[in-house]
């Protein structure tokens, strides 16, 4: 919006945060979603090592979590400990409310 | 309501607004093409996840709600005829530009991309290939065709660049931690301050000062909050950048442009002063795109000097504001046009 506005809620679902959900709540992730989350994991990892590393392919979801991963130690260290392939439902829970910040409405 | 059930709903009003006349061709396929896709999700039950569902019929809704309101003759035709030029200067000439009329100074963009949704999350679906990006804006109804007054929208176009498109906001923050949202740091309000400002610079490139005089009018004492930075800050940015002056937010912007490989920001518009014309009563005559741009800020200049000086340029017997704001509004509307039709028919009939 152009004037200010009250932040609540998740207004743009995107399959990052869809694919957190499901993992959020124990449930295992259809084939193309997961290997998508692999991708957004490694790129992100990629970015907070080296920001300058980002090109116009690289996911948008990879830099917002970079930002995230990089502004949260405990975040870095729950994403290293559980690698790219799988995370617990903890893990996607706290990436979730970390990516919140990026969702208000516009 | 649930998923499922609103899917249903969803997928019968498009097939009803299928049928409208109004739409553009391309706007019929994505119609049939996100029903097609709700129709596989219908029919599979127990396929998907629940998230998945309950996510497509949000995004499902608010297409539907989009592309309702690019169906009535409320669309704000010869502004989005220049979103369109902008948006190609973007490398983003295939992008509809669909309307939602809403209420009030309800400026807005809804970030939302079915077609990355539908390719990442209804796995089965297959799409045969089509794809289609599409802005969707939000427009108050009372200025849909007050052109003067739809200066943001390239305010939401640029948002729309950013958080629709290429993410240059959070790759400056990935760049740059540098602070922009001064005093007290704060990720959230840090992210979407540059978000404004960059919607800002980006309108300014296109429309200049009366991308910021518009947010004056509307919110001209707004102090800073966790969703915007204050005006005064972000006139501040814009006059600084149309002056040719450095800014360090400025600079903040060009380096993620740079590193996403996409236009650097940059003055578009030619300034042209619509004054001989619009005192004649007679439409401006643009010589190119650019100085179709000019037009908002002069025009926005000759309707407000109009009414703070009490000017009677048309010699009315009595002079009112609405008729001021009414024939520049009209002008302004009609100069796009003839330049839009002018365009049309030398395209037309310059073939090989």
């Amino acid at each position: 919006m152009l004037a200010a506005t009250t932040l609540d809620g998740d207004q743009n679902p995107t399959p990052f945060v869809v694919a957190l959900r499901i993992l959020s709540n124990n449930r295992s992730l259809p084939e193309k979603l997961s290997a998508y989350l692999t991708d957004v994991f490694t790129q992100a990892l990629q970015v907070l090592a080296d920001p300058e590393s980002i090109t116009p392919q690289t996911l948008p979801e990879a830099i917002k979590l970079a930002v995230d991963l990089r502004e949260s130690a405990s975040l870095r260290d729950a994403l290293a400990s559980a690698g790219t392939d799988t995370i617990s439902a903890k893990v996607a829970q706290e990436i979730l409310t970390s990516e919140r910040r990026f969702a208000a409405p516009r | 309501m649930r998923p499922r059930v609103d899917l249903n709903l969803v997928a019968r009003a498009l097939r009803h607004l299928n049928d409208s006349a109004y739409f553009e061709d391309r706007l019929h396929q994505f119609t049939s093409h996100i029903v097609a896709a709700i129709q596989h999700v219908l029919d599979n039950p127990g396929v998907y996840d629940a998230a998945i569902e309950e996510s497509f019929a949000r995004t499902a809704r608010s297409v539907q709600a989009y592309l309702a309101g690019s169906t009535s003759n409320e669309t704000p035709y010869e502004v989005v005829y220049c979103l369109k030029d902008a948006l190609t200067r973007w490398k983003l000439g295939g992008a509809a530009i669909v309307t939602f009329m809403t209420e009030g100074h309800n400026f807005h963009l809804q970030p939302l991309d079915p077609w990355d949704f539908i390719e990442k999350s209804i796995a089965n679906y297959d799409s045969k290939g089509f794809k289609l990006v599409v802005a969707m804006i939000g427009v108050p109804d009372l200025y849909a065709h007050k052109p003067v007054f739809c200066v943001p929208l390239f305010h939401e176009l640029g948002h729309f660049v950013d958080i629709g498109r290429y993410n240059i906001t959070v790759t400056s923050l990935a760049l740059n931690q540098n602070l922009v949202a001064a005093p007290g740091y704060n990720p959230q309000t840090e992210y979407f301050h540059r978000l404004e400002h960059f919607a800002d610079l980006f309108a300014a490139c296109f429309v200049g000062r009366s991308s910021v005089a518009a947010l004056e009018a509307i919110a001209g004492a707004a102090a800073a909050s966790q969703s915007h930075p204050s005006t005064v800050q972000r006139v501040a940015v814009v006059e600084a950048f149309l002056a040719g002056r450095n800014h360090p937010v400025v600079d903040l912007f060009q380096a993620a442009l740079k590193r996403l490989q996409l236009p650097e920001l940059k003055i578009v518009f030619e300034t042209v002063d619509v004054t001989p014309d619009f005192d004649d009563a007679r439409t401006f005559t643009p010589k190119n795109i650019e100085q179709v741009y000019g037009m908002f800020d002069s025009a926005w200049s000759y309707l407000f000097t109009a009414i703070d000086q009490n000017r009677n340029p048309w010699a009315l017997p009595v002079r009112k504001d609405a008729d001021v704001e009414s024939l520049t509004n009209d002008l302004t509307e009609k100069s796009i046009r003839n330049f839009a039709i002018r365009q049309g028919w030398n395209a037309a009939t310059s073939g090989p």
